[in-house]
């Protein structure tokens, strides 16, 4: 029953697509978003009793599947696989969907283009929850493409706009080079295991399909992986991300924040078994790389817009880096936190934005908390959450995940920067969230107009905020880490976790590769995983304190700078220019890959006409030419001179001929009988002479 | 007796005067004598080798087929003439030029 129960969910959004993409304009403003919005809240009811009856029934996991396609004898199912992650996830994209699906009413209102936004975003939650219930690889593919094809839709949904339309394409180009390799991987599974549903993909390997090819699997799951770099915007595909604040705030929040974004995450957190320990390594260095260079950049960023996304990519690099240490649940828990938090921050941005008439820059705001008060203090409470605050939400996922990384790092101590990043960047993030928060509500109203036409948003729109920010404080409060016990021979035990974080352990795999050969891939030097493990709960203490420090340290350099004014933002600029200019510019990626990827694709491009142009075109003028010469030549020449010729030549030879002999045949008998005459004569003396 | 030679003589003679008469006439009552002369010719011959020659009397039996044949021809001829005539209003053999080339 609770698995139709959850496709019923999951089809509802899809109803509402279909209703609005062919009845949306006649639907019209207001009744298309109750619409899509009805459809949304509908689900997220069923999912929420389905949530809370898996709880309270445990059923271990459903699957339903049947058959889709068949290549060869090869039959490919489409099925949907529920576990406990499933579950969470479901719930927490359907909640967060509802959110803004409400907020959008408010935010949207007046657009030309109302129904339109919303059978985008009824598609895309559609494709979203798909995404989270296949249980195939090929599934999650299709969807992944879905999700991504709606996310090309909404960034791009003010296409007037040059910059929207760019980013639009930047995004769904940037995206294709990580899917790519995603559908290399997939690939390489299937030849290998002859199999694409995760669970048979996991069997097979498991039964040994890469004996002997470490390699290959390494490489397959870096492909697999690299599908969650384009998507979840890691180093080096993390261009596209802040491009994407193009679009309207709400898709902001639900795609680029909160749920597609975090895809990737939950990819990595599908495949997580048959990651190698060193494909596991390289997912943990790139998370690293991504949330320290990006919370850098956030720094500095003026857009509101754009250090929230940056914000985004870096708690993204949290995840994955989670992952790749092995901390596979601090990875999905901060990944549904994080989805509550920073939808919250976003949708509090499209209200700062809503309440400023359009501006972005927070530089021209300031002093925005009188005026906007549920807006100012809910952003607090997302701003709290993200700094890793105790008690909030973010503050047990942010520590599970930094106790994961210092247990790892204890294990490995050549890795030890894999904990040092993370901790700098919760220092960083607490400092450039409470910059943005101080900078847009308090300090001085440094725009006298905007300040004074700010408004407050609609209650459309505070109300998810409302709620947003009360899950973003309870969040962390429904479950306690469990602790994982060894049993020996890689398998594990997992005792004393409830709620959520309960939920998601509970669907962790019980295997992973990496465990089996933990000690042969680090090096001789490395403890035995399944010590490393037991001592896991043992580093809670010391991640827990050094978080709060490093978050207090940001904290604390924020307050300084901003509300005490003892630290000039403009001065440290001036002091750390190069780095300043370095980070204004992002780390020059963009640059970088104009001047390489983008270039050299316009250099072929231009090649390619070139090649077109003298070459093709060159080869076809030339043989049409030649063509048209022969012709010319067999036409004119061989054909109306020789052929034609020779035809008008025996004609002409047989009427002169025929002219010349029938004037001996003049019709008078004298003449003929003069003629034979004469011959005979002739001949009779020709006769005579002869003989 | 005369010799074959003169007879030959006189046979070449006629056989050319016929010819003459033939290629100068064109009066087609004319031809019809030129063609007597050739005949006689021709039947003069058969006479002629028949008396010096081999052979009994078949010279002059050919001579009288050949006397025959003249009848007959001019005969046919002479019909021929008065339908030329008919079509034409006259015996002149260069008009009836129709079949030249």
């Amino acid at each position: 029953m609770m698995p139709y129960a959850f496709i019923i969910a999951w089809l509802l959004p899809l109803a509402g697509f279909v209703v609005l993409v062919f009845r949306g304009r006649r639907i019209g403003e207001p009744r298309s978003g109750y619409l899509a919005a009805g459809l949304m809240v509908t689900a997220t009811a069923i999912s929420l009793v389905c949530a809370i009856r898996w709880i309270v029934g445990h059923p271990d996991s459903l699957d339903v599947s049947a058959p889709w396609l068949r290549i060869g004898s090869q039959v490919v199912n489409f099925g949907v696989h529920i576990d406990s992650l499933t579950v969470v996830m479901f719930t927490m994209v359907t909640v967060v969907a509802s959110c803004i699906f409400i907020y959008s009413i408010g935010y949207m209102h007046g657009d030309p283009r109302f129904p339109r936004f919303f059978t985008y975003l009824s598609l895309f939650a559609f494709s979203m929850l798909g995404l989270v219930l296949s249980d195939s690889l090929i599934g999650l593919f299709v969807f992944w493409e879905l999700v991504g094809l709606c996310s090309y839709f909404l960034i791009g949904f003010w296409y007037e706009k040059t910059s929207a339309s760019n980013a639009a394409k930047k995004a769904f180009i940037v995206n294709r080079v990580g899917d790519f390799l995603f559908l290399v991987g997939i690939a390489t599974m299937l030849g290998t295991t002859g199999s694409v549903t995760l669970q048979g993909v996991f069997d097979q390997v498991r039964q040994g399909a890469f004996a002997g090819h470490g390699t290959l699997l390494t490489f397959a799951g870096i492909c697999l992986f690299f599908g969650a770099i384009g998507k979840s915007a890691q180093f080096p595909l993390h261009v596209w991300l802040p491009d994407a604040m193009e679009g309207p705030t709400p898709v902001s929040a639900l795609i680029h924040a909160a749920t597609m974004v975090a895809a990737g995450v939950y990819l990595v957190g599908r495949i997580f078994p048959i990651l190698t320990p060193s494909a596991l390594l390289f997912v943990a260095y790139i998370g690293g790389i991504t949330l320290i260079g990006s919370a850098l950049i956030a720094i500095v960023m003026t857009d509101i817009k754009r250090v929230l996304a940056y914000s985004t990519i870096s708690q993204l690099g949290y995840m994955i880096l989670a992952l790749g240490v092995g901390g596979w649940v601090a990875g999905l828990f901060h990944l549904i936190t994080h989805a509550c938090f920073k939808a919250l921050l976003f949708l509090g941005s499209g209200s700062v934005i809503h309440g400023c008439h359009g501006e972005q820059d927070i530089r021209k705001m300031g002093r925005l908390h009188g005026k906007m008060p549920y807006t100012s203090i809910t952003f607090l409470v997302g701003t709290l959450a993200i700094a890793g605050v105790p008690l909030l939400s973010g503050f047990y996922s942010k520590d599970a995940i930094l106790a994961s990384a210092l247990g790892f790092a204890w294990g490995h101590q050549v890795h030890w920067v894999l904990f040092a990043l993370p901790t700098a960047a919760a220092a960083i993030t607490a400092f450039y969230m409470l910059r943005l928060y101080l900078l847009t509500f308090w300090t001085t109203a440094r725009d006298e107009h905007i300040h004074e036409h700010a408004h407050e948003s609609p209650r459309a729109m505070w109300v998810p905020l409302v709620v947003l920010a009360a899950l973003s404080v309870c969040v962390g409060w429904l479950g306690r880490m469990p602790e994982r016990t060894p049993l020996g021979g890689g398998q594990y035990k997992y005792e004393g976790g409830r709620g959520l974080v309960g939920l998601i352990a509970e669907a962790q795999p019980t295997w992973a590769l990496s465990w089996q050969m933990q000690g042969e891939a680090h090096g001789s030097g490395a403890q035995d995983a399944a010590t490393l493990a037991h001592e896991e709960h043992g580093f809670h203490m010391a991640a827990t304190s050094i978080a709060t420090g490093a978050m207090l340290l940001g904290v604390i350099l924020a307050w300084l700078t901003y509300v005490k004014g003892l630290i000039s933002p403009a001065r440290a600029a001036q002091v750390l220019a190069p780095v300043h200019k370095l980070l204004w510019n992002k780390f020059y990626f963009d640059e970088l890959y104009r001047a390489t990827f983008v270039a050299g694709v316009l250099r072929l491009a231009a090649f390619g006409k070139w090649f077109d142009r003298a070459v093709l075109d060159g080869l076809a003028d030339g043989s049409a030419r030649w063509v048209a010469r022969t012709a010319s030549f067999s036409g004119l020449i061989l054909d109306n001179r020789a052929v034609d010729g020779l035809v008008n030549g025996v004609a002409q030879a047989a009427l002169v001929g025929g002219n010349l002999v029938r004037k001996g045949q003049t019709g008078r008998v004298r003449n003929y009988l003069l003629g034979l005459t004469t011959a005979g004569a002739v001949a009779v003396v020709v006769f005579i002479w002869i003989w | 007796m005369i010799s074959l030679t003169s007879y030959l003589i006189l046979a070449a003679i006629l056989l050319v005067l016929g010819i003459a008469i033939i290629i100068s006439k064109r009066n087609a009552i004319a031809m019809l004598i030129g063609v007597e002369f050739i005949l006689n010719a021709a039947a003069l011959n058969l006479v002629a080798f028949s008396r010096h020659g081999v052979g009994a009397l078949s010279g002059q039996t050919a001579a009288l087929f050949v006397i025959v044949l003249a009848a007959a021809e001019a005969v046919v001829a002479l019909a021929i003439f008065l339908n030329f005539y008919h079509t034409i209003a006259t015996v002149d053999i260069d008009r009836g030029d129709q079949l030249r080339g």
